[in-house]
């Protein structure tokens, strides 16, 4: 591969970078238009770009889009945000760990977008309701939806596109993942209730308020939320049993959701619209990209030069991949972070076999984790804030990263310590 | 027919420096579900609904909310409405309404009413409000149609 295409290739990645900071021009426009010019370029033909995309993590996506939107229609996750708040009795405590528990539960099986945009609002009323400052909340469920997905394969797209790059399965990322991120989610916890304590003082009438929500009422169509779960938990066992029948991820998602619209007689035309088709076409444009990026020899040269760097110490790349990729999600967001280091992590453990599994867990966890130390990290931490500008309630750059920082140093510490007496 | 032949002249407008509540106390009186805002110059501005104001006193988390049905009594309602009640409606107004000319057709009034899902639309003669057309005065002229047959 000639100069120019490397020339071409690294020019379309930085303005493709700076395009993705710049925001005026929506991300998947600016992935697909650098995609035409990949292939135009002559780095890779259209045959090799189509090879280069990955349907399985497309379908899935896709699928699970229309189930957590049918889902949502029931009132299903407002119910468990409800139902967890009323435990707490109205103390601000218990609240806030509540509204833990519960986003990242639920950001563990549904993705981040969609658990901010049901937990939220949740959150919003709760605190409103009994004059409780809201951001202490806020930045609770931006940092436990990253925590919360990083426990499994569908939790968070970086372990989607992990799982199809390296085959690891359902049970793979439950067994290797999630131990660590229920940890850093639980000392995490603990941190946030020392940090805000004084933003927590106990209201006199709050318990008598959350006693007046209503779990119950939050849930609008009591049959289709039944055969909704019903799919939706048939999905989750496909997902957990793919070894035995090797079904892929996308052929059980976009079933489960074709039979649900069906089942619960919903338009089909409407769920499809409720589909996030620009973040689809985001990860169509970054895996065609991504393998102009391949062809160019650059990503092999790059993991040679790292192994020759290193001496070839698995130990020290294997942990060192972690805060790197905890620096680099955190700055430019953990999908297209992820995306690109995909050959990467592919070439260095063909170049590291004693490595074993272990250079993908640590993207993983870095790529996830990471995603707590700048409001950059992750769609869902600018949805939050973004939600709560409209109600007034400013959440800052250095407001987040003032404890979002120390919080990512202390989780990617704890997982560098799991990963090296686990793995290594 | 034309616009100019159904329009309705004895309208009720508030000022956009009017504050929310006089203009409350006014759609009260006047039983209108949307009033049309005018300048100091009366030319036309835009036009402010029910549902506009609710929407400005209600907060935003409960349009992202599926449900409010499961909130407990708030009193949120009423004291957004009680600080609202001095400012300018001009921070609430609809600009982008359609306007009719009096030398519209009705098919083309009623189409812009369904398109932009309103029953009734302002009527401008050199953008100052001469008057507005309602939906029902349109479906009206099939029975005065029949009556006279």
């Amino acid at each position: 591969m000639n100069s120019y295409n490397i020339w071409i290739i690294s020019s379309l990645f930085l303005l493709s970078y700076i395009g993705f900071f710049w925001k005026r021009i929506p991300n998947a426009a600016v992935v697909i238009s650098a995609s035409f010019f990949v292939i135009a370029s002559g780095t890779i033909d259209q045959d090799e770009a189509i090879q280069a995309i990955d349907f399985n993590t497309l379908g899935l996506l896709c699928g699970m889009m229309m189930m957590v939107h049918l889902l949502r229609g029931t009132g299903i996750f407002e119910y468990i945000a409800i139902k967890a708040v009323k435990y707490s009795k109205g103390s601000p405590v218990k609240i806030l760990l509540a509204f833990s528990i519960v986003t990242a539960v639920l950001s563990a099986i549904l993705d981040n977008v969609t658990t901010v945009l049901v937990v939220v609002p949740v959150a919003l009323a709760v605190t409103h309701s009994i004059n409780l400052r809201p951001d202490p909340f806020l930045i609770t469920i931006i940092l436990m939806s990253n925590i919360g997905g990083a426990a499994t394969l569908i939790g968070d797209p970086p372990n989607i596109l992990i799982a199809a790059r390296a085959n690891l399965t359902f049970i793979d990322f439950l067994n290797n993942d999630a131990p660590i991120a229920v940890f850093c989610g639980i000392v995490t916890m603990f941190i946030l209730w020392f940090y805000f304590r004084k933003d927590l003082t106990t209201i006199d009438s709050g318990q008598q308020i959350i006693e007046n929500f209503s779990a119950e009422r939050a849930i609008r169509e009591n049959t289709n939320l039944r055969k909704g779960i019903l799919i939706f938990t048939t999905v989750i066992i496909g997902f957990a049993t793919h070894q035995i029948h090797h079904i892929e991820l996308a052929t059980i998602s976009l079933a489960g959701a074709f039979v649900l619209v069906v089942w619960i007689n919903h338009s089909l035309e409407k769920t499809l619209s409720e589909v996030d088709w620009s973040t689809l076409f985001f990860f169509l444009g970054l895996f065609v990209m991504v393998a102009g990026l391949q062809k160019t020899g650059l990503i092999d040269r790059g993991g040679t030069m790292l192994i020759q760097q290193t001496h070839a110490d698995t130990n020290l790349v294997t942990i060192g991949l972690m805060p790197i990729s905890a620096v680099f999600s955190s700055l430019i967001n953990s999908v297209p972070y992820t995306v690109t280091m995909l050959p990467v992590v592919e070439n260095l453990s063909a170049q590291l076999p004693s490595a074993g599994k272990a250079l993908w867990w640590s993207l993983s966890l870095g790529a996830c984790l990471g995603a707590n130390a700048t409001l950059l990290g992750s769609a869902a931490n600018l949805i939050v804030v973004q939600i709560a500008r409209k109600d007034k309630i400013e959440i800052s750059f250095l407001q987040f990263m003032k404890i979002g920082v120390p919080i990512t140093i202390i989780n990617i510490s704890l997982s560098s310590i799991y990963v090296y007496y686990r793995y290594l | 027919m034309k616009v100019k032949d159904l329009v309705y002249r004895d309208i009720s407008a508030v000022r956009n420096t009017d504050a929310f509540g006089r203009v409350i106390k006014i759609m009260r009186r006047t039983r209108q579900n949307i009033i049309f805002v005018v300048d100091n110059h009366n030319e036309y501005i835009g036009s402010i609904s029910i549902s506009d104001l609710i929407a400005a006193a209600l907060p935003n988390y409960m349009k992202s909310l599926n449900s409010t049905a499961y909130l407990p009594a708030l009193e949120v309602l009423t004291n957004n409405l009680y600080e609202m009640i001095n400012n300018p409606i001009a921070d609430y107004i609809t600009p982008d309404l359609p306007v009719l000319d009096p030398e519209d057709n009705l098919e083309h009034a009623a189409d812009l009413m369904n398109r932009s899902n309103r029953t009734v639309l302002p009527v401008l003669d050199s953008n100052r409000l001469i008057g507005r057309l309602n939906k029902i005065d349109i479906l009206s002229l099939a029975l005065t149609k029949i009556s006279d047959e």
